[in-house]
C-alpha cells in the first residue's frame, strides 16, 4: 500500500517533467535554428587555459578522499541508527538514555581514534 | 494519499510551480542585494525594476548551443543536470505549507502539503544525497581535469556537511518525537526550537550553508583552483540546470530549517503559505548577506570545521538534548 | 496505482541489474547498481517498509556508493573493460548457483499460499516501531552494531594509511626536508661541474 508515497511519487513526476522540459526545450531550439552552425573540433575542446589538454587520465587520487568517503558510511550509518531512537526517547525515557549514550560513546572512542591517526587532516 | 489523485497532480504542478517561480525571483533579489551591497545598481534594465531579468536569461539560455566536450561520455554528459535538477525540486516535496485550509466560498478542504510521512525528515536527507550524484555524473563525463577535481572536492564536501546536518536535526527530533514535518511544525505552537535547540541550529545553518556550496563554502566553483568546478565543461541550458539545483537545494534547506526550528507555516495574521516563503526569504536574505560578506575558505578548513568542529558540536548538542528530554 | 508503481519498480529493478552485468564501463555499471537500489526502495515503499526503504537510499544510495563511484571515478579505467580470462569452473560454478536459485523459487512460489493485502497495524515499518523494537528485541544487536562501525572507522584509517602513519612527525618531516636539500645541493654542483667541464672543451 503507498498511501501518502503515492501522492509523493506523483511529485517527484512533475519535477522531472519540468526539468526535461528544460533539457528538451534547448534541444528543440538547436534542432531549429542551430543547423547551420559551424561543428568545430576545436569548440569540443576541454578547457584548458587554450593550450592542448593533451590525454585525458585521472592521474593522482588523495587519499583523504578515500577516507572521507570511508568515514562518511561510518557515521550515516551511526546516525540512521540514531534517529529512530530519537524518535522514542520520550517514551523509553532513562533506560533509552543509557542505550543512547553506550551506542555514541563506543563510536566516540573510534571517532577519538581517527582523529589522532590524523585521518581528518587535509594537506 | 490526502487528497484525490486528480487534486494531488494539480497539487503538484502548483508546488512545482511556485517553487520554480520563487527560485526565479530569488535569483533577481539575490542580484539586486549584492550590487546593492557593492554599492551598485544590480539589474534594472529589463522590465520595471529589472523584474523581467530572470525571462530574459531563461530565454538566452534557451538559445544556447549545444556543445558536448571530445571524450565525455554523451549520455551520462547530459543526464547529469537532469538528475540534479530532478533530486533538488523532488526533495522540496514534502515540506508543508499549513495544515488544512478551506477554499473560500465552498466548503472543499484541501491539505496544504503533498503528502505527510513518518520519515519525512530523511527523506529530505535522502533525495538530497541522490543529487550529489548529479555533479558526480557532470564531473566524471566531462572528461575534463578541472570538472573531475571540481566534482571530487564537492562531494568531499557534501558528504562531510551531510553529517554535521543530519546530527543537528536528531536534537529537534527528540523534542517532537517524530520525523513528520507537520507534527514537527506542530509541536512549535509554544515556542519555536531554535531557543531550546540553539546549538543545534547553529550546526545546522553552518551545514545547511555548506551542503548548498554557497559562498563562503562555495568551493567548488573557486575559479583559481579548479575553474568553475563540476560544471566548467557545461553552457547554455545544461549549465542553467545545475546553476538552478543549487539554487533549489538552498531554498530546500531554508524551507528545512524554517520547519524545523521556526514552526514552520505557523504565524499570526497572514496564512500558511505566505508565512512559509517569508520565512524562507529570511533565510536566503541572510544568505546572500553572508555571500556579499565573507571571503571562501580553504579547502582543509573548510573539512577541519566539518569534522573537527561540528561533527563533536552537534553529538554534545545530542546528548545534552536526551538527557534535557529525558530527565528535564 | 499500487500495482503500475509494483510493475514500474520491479522492471526498473530488472532492468537495472542486468545492466550493472552487462555495462562494459565499469563507472555505467555501478551507476546502474545505484538505480536498482532505487528501485528496491520504491518496493519496499509499496511493502510500507517507509523506514527501511528510506534508510536504503541514505545508507547504499548516499553512502556506499558514493565510494564506489570515488574509487572507480578517480583511479579506475575510464573507457571500456573487455571481457576478462573465463575459467571453466566460474561457468559451472555460475550455472550451478543460477539453477539453486531457480529450484529455491519455484519451492517457495509453490510451497506458498497466497492471500490478499496482510493485515499490519497503523505504525507498522514507521522509526517509531522500529526503534522500539531496536531497544527492546534487539538491543544487543544495536549495541554491537556500534562495535562493527567502531571497527569500520578504524579498518578504514589502516587500510587508508597503507600501515604508513597518516601523518609524518614533525622530526620525520625535517628529516626528509634535509635529505632532500642535500640531494638537490649534490645535483646543483654536479651540474655545475659538468657545465664547466663541457666549456673548457678539454679532451676525456
Amino acid at each position: 500500500m503507498l498511501g501518502d508515497w503515492a501522492s509523493y511519487l506523483i511529485y517527484v513526476v512533475v519535477a522531472a517533467a519540468i526539468a526535461g522540459s528544460l533539457l528538451a526545450g534547448s534541444f528543440t531550439w538547436s534542432a531549429l535554428f542551430h543547423k547551420d552552425l559551424r561543428q568545430g573540433r576545436q569548440k569540443r575542446r576541454v578547457f584548458e587555459s587554450g593550450v592542448s589538454p593533451g590525454e585525458f587520465s585521472p592521474g593522482n587520487f588523495s587519499i583523504n578522499y578515500f577516507l572521507t568517503a570511508m568515514l562518511f558510511i561510518v557515521f550515516d550509518i551511526e546516525i540512521v541508527f540514531l534517529y529512530p531512537i530519537a524518535v522514542n526517547l520520550k517514551m523509553l525515557g532513562a533506560f533509552g538514555f543509557a542505550e543512547l549514550v553506550v551506542f555514541v560513546a563506543i563510536l566516540a572512542v573510534g571517532y577519538v581514534y581517527v582523529w589522532r591517526k590524523g585521518a581528518l587532516e587535509w594537506h | 494519499m490526502v487528497d484525490g489523485v486528480i487534486l494531488t497532480i494539480v497539487k503538484s504542478v502548483i508546488l512545482a510551480s511556485v517553487l520554480m517561480g520563487f527560485f526565479a525571483l530569488m535569483t533577481l533579489i539575490e542580484r539586486k542585494l549584492i550590487g546593492r551591497f557593492q554599492a551598485r545598481y544590480g539589474p534594472n534594465r529589463v522590465g520595471p525594476y529589472g523584474l523581467m531579468q530572470p525571462i530574459a536569461d531563461l530565454g538566452k539560455m534557451l538559445q544556447k548551443e549545444n556543445v558536448v566536450p571530445e571524450g565525455a561520455h554523451r549520455k551520462l554528459y547530459l543526464a547529469a543536470p537532469f538528475i540534479a535538477m530532478v533530486c533538488a525540486i523532488s526533495a522540496f516535496g514534502l515540506i508543508p505549507f499549513g495544515n488544512v485550509a478551506t477554499i473560500p466560498g465552498t466548503d472543499w478542504t484541501i491539505h496544504l502539503y503533498i503528502a505527510n510521512t513518518s520519515v519525512s525528515l530523511l527523506v529530505v536527507a535522502a533525495i538530497g544525497s541522490l543529487g550529489f550524484y548529479g555533479l558526480m555524473i557532470g564531473g566524471w563525463a566531462s572528461s575534463s581535469k578541472y570538472a573531475l577535481l571540481g566534482g571530487m572536492r564537492s562531494i568531499a564536501q557534501l558528504i562531510s556537511y551531510e553529517v554535521a546536518f543530519t546530527l543537528a536535526v536528531i536534537g529537534v527530533i527528540m523534542q517532537a518525537s517524530s520525523l513528520s514535518f507537520i507534527t514537527i511544525a506542530n509541536a512549535q505552537d509554544h515556542l519555536w526550537y531554535f531557543i531550546p535547540q540553539i546549538l543545534g541550529f547553529l550546526v545546522f545553518f553552518v551545514a545547511a550553508v555548506a551542503e548548498s556550496n554557497r559562498p563562503p563554502f562555495d568551493l567548488t566553483e573557486a575559479d583559481g583552483e579548479v575553474v568553475a568546478g563540476y560544471h566548467t565543461e557545461y553552457g547554455g541550458m545544461r549549465y542553467a540546470m545545475f546553476a538552478a539545483a543549487e539554487f533549489i537545494n538552498a531554498i530546500t534547506l531554508s524551507a528545512l530549517g524554517a520547519v524545523l526550528f521556526f514552526g514552520g507555516p505557523s504565524g499570526p495574521i497572514l496564512p500558511g503559505p505566505i508565512w512559509m516563503l517569508l520565512k524562507i526569504g529570511g533565510f536566503l536574505f541572510v544568505l546572500i548577506w553572508i555571500r556579499a560578506t565573507l571571503p571562501r575558505v580553504r579547502f582543509d578548513q573548510l573539512m577541519k570545521l566539518g569534522w573537527k568542529v561540528l561533527l563533536p558540536v552537534a553529538t554534545l548538542n545530542l546528548l545534552l538534548t536526551a538527557a534535557v528530554v529525558v530527565y528535564g | 496505482m499500487d500495482l503500475v508503481v509494483f510493475f514500474l519498480a520491479a522492471l526498473a529493478a530488472i532492468a537495472t541489474a542486468v545492466a550493472v552485468v552487462a555495462q562494459k564501463n565499469p563507472f555505467v555499471s555501478a551507476l546502474a547498481l545505484l538505480g536498482n537500489l532505487v528501485a528496491l526502495a520504491v518496493l519496499m515503499l509499496l511493502l510500507e517498509a517507509q523506514f527501511v526503504a528510506v534508510a536504503q537510499i541514505i545508507v547504499y544510495a548516499g553512502a556506499v556508493m558514493v565510494m564506489f563511484l570515488f574509487v572507480i571515478a578517480y583511479v579506475g579505467p575510464r573507457g571500456e573493460v573487455g571481457p576478462g580470462e573465463r575459467k571453466p569452473w566460474q561457468i559451472w560454478l555460475a550455472i550451478l548457483a543460477a539453477a539453486l536459485i531457480a529450484i529455491e523459487v519455484v519451492a517457495v512460489v509453490y510451497g506458498a499460499t497466497f492471500s490478499d493485502w496482510a493485515e499490519i497495524s497503523g505504525d507498522y515499518g514507521s522509526p517509531a516501531a522500529i526503534g522500539k523494537s531496536l531497544v527492546t528485541n534487539y538491543l544487543l544487536a544495536f549495541e554491537i552494531v556500534s562495535v562493527v562501525l567502531f571497527m569500520g572507522a578504524v579498518a578504514g584509517v589502516i587500510f587508508g594509511s597503507g600501515g604508513r602513519p597518516l601523518r609524518l612527525s614533525n622530526d620525520e618531516v625535517l628529516a626528509k626536508e634535509a635529505a632532500s636539500a642535500e640531494q638537490r645541493r649534490r645535483e646543483d654542483s654536479r651540474a655545475v661541474l659538468d657545465a664547466a667541464r663541457d666549456s673548457m672543451g678539454g679532451d676525456r
